[in-house]
């Protein structure tokens, strides 16, 4: 079928104002331009390449896409860090969790079933409401431990030691605050979107001055064993700006 | 007629101009201040080597995202910009070792794509001379882009700069407004 657009301008020198020269001539011609020849015979109007209606399909086609997309990874619903059961608040900066351990929900924001690949989602919420000091608040100092060991004070807790030199059973190795990368190689295999997905919830570290929040998922690395499950701990520790003490917060899983 | 089609037209422009994410009525950016400082800038060789890499080409399409080869050298061209002097190393100095005042350690935290995005996250930490943490930031940039034609190499390389464009543009911003550096400055 002839371009309608290739139509209009072959046509326009001889035909504006002018209806074409279809009485008493038959000759061959396409689709097109019978159409638009039957169209514009009676209006007297002069051909143009597609209805105005049809950029505005056209606009509504190239408009629903990112519609779509951004309708299959749904944000996480945030409140504020006081509104989840158990949040703790020490020196005006208070830090709320909600582990999302139900394969529904994570299905729903992740299109994803992390117990499989025994990961847990934990959304964290980290607000400063201090009179001035500013907190820091690293990826890496979440983590999570599990059994009876005492936590270590400071230090990585993926070391399983204190700063002290105190030794802490190391229960479990499973490591800490893994970036959303070692999740997402689990997945990765199945959808680069998924994994993209994961990235982009993740909690980043930042430097919060009075009165802000972070908050985004960490993904937590679960031991194998069940029965190691159900003394899982989880540890968020934030620094002020200036000081070595770090605060940290501690909840059951 | 011809003014009912330019206006649908018009219509048309400005829906999709709204849709790309592109503000009809772009406001220019101001260009940061200098900060009346030294700093040194740490590009450890984990960091410039840096990639993402998916594919075997043979199922799967092979794709290669060499963020760091392609980040460092920008960072090293356009960060000195924001300060008084800057020096490049490759490894954090050991506690008041530089005469720096401040030293900004990039390290990327993770990398992500898929045939429409590029996202590349980077944390920033600046320490001071003894070693103490000042600030940390870490900033999420993505790269989109469309490349006429065939050729997945044309978009990942679009993919790329695109990212790398706003790496740099995120990163000056957040290091030129942080309020522990401004505060090092007084």
């Amino acid at each position: 079928m002839e371009n309608p657009m290739l139509y209009l301008s072959r046509t326009r020198g001889t035909l504006v104002g002018a209806r074409p020269p279809l009485a008493g001539v038959m000759r061959t011609c396409t689709p097109t331009e019978a159409y638009h020849r039957s169209v514009n015979q009676g209006s007297g109007r002069k051909p143009i390449g597609m209805r105005p209606h049809c950029y505005f399909v056209l606009a509504l086609m190239a408009l629903l896409p990112p519609f779509l997309c951004a309708a299959s990874f749904p944000e996480y619903p945030a409140k504020t860090a006081k509104e989840y059961p158990g949040a703790q608040t020490i020196a005006g900066v208070t830090v709320g969790i909600e582990p999302l351990s139900d394969p529904a929900g994570q299905k729903h924001y992740f299109k994803e079933d992390f117990l499989k690949s025994n990961f847990l989602p934990v959304f964290v919420v980290v607000e400063n409401a201090s009179s001035g000091d500013r907190i820091i608040v690293k990826h890496d100092d979440i983590g999570v431990y599990a059994g009876e060991e005492k936590l270590a004070k400071s230090g990585p807790v993926a070391s399983g030691r204190s700063t002290t030199g105190e030794a802490i059973a190391p229960v479990v190795e499973i490591g800490l605050s893994l970036p959303g990368m070692v999740v997402a190689g689990f997945l990765m295999a199945r959808a680069a979107d998924i994994r993209q997905n994961v990235v982009k919830k993740e909690l980043r570290s930042s430097t919060l001055s009075p009165g802000q929040k972070d908050q985004g998922f960490v993904y937590l690395p679960l031991p194998k064993d069940p029965e190691r499950r159900k003394h899982l701990r989880m540890r968020v520790r934030v620094m002020k700006v200036g000081s070595d003490e770090p605060i940290d917060f501690e909840f059951s899983l | 007629m011809f003014s009912r089609n330019a206006l649908y037209i018009n219509v048309i422009g400005l829906l999709l101009l709204v849709s790309s994410g592109v503000s009809p009525l772009a406001v220019a950016q101001s260009v940061p201040a200098k900060l009346k400082l030294n700093a040194e800038l740490v590009l450890s060789p984990e960091f410039c080597s840096s990639e993402f890499k998916r594919g075997n080409g043979w199922t799967a399409a092979k794709e290669r995202y060499p963020v760091g080869a392609k980040l460092c050298p920008v960072l090293e061209a356009e960060l000195p910009a924001l300060f008084l002097s800057m020096k490049k190393s490759e490894q954090v100095p050991a506690p008041n070792a530089t005469n720096a005042d401040v030293i900004l350690v990039p390290k990327i935290q993770d990398i992500s794509a898929t045939m429409k995005e590029l996202v590349v996250e980077v944390e920033w930490t600046a320490l001071d001379r003894a070693g103490k943490t000042l600030w940390v930031q870490a900033i999420q940039a993505s790269g989109t882009g469309k490349v006429r034609g065939l050729g997945t190499g044309k978009l990942q390389r679009k993919h790329n700069e695109a990212a790398i464009d706003e790496v740099i543009a995120k990163s000056k911003d957040a290091i030129s407004s942080s309020p522990e550096l401004l505060k090092l400055v007084q």
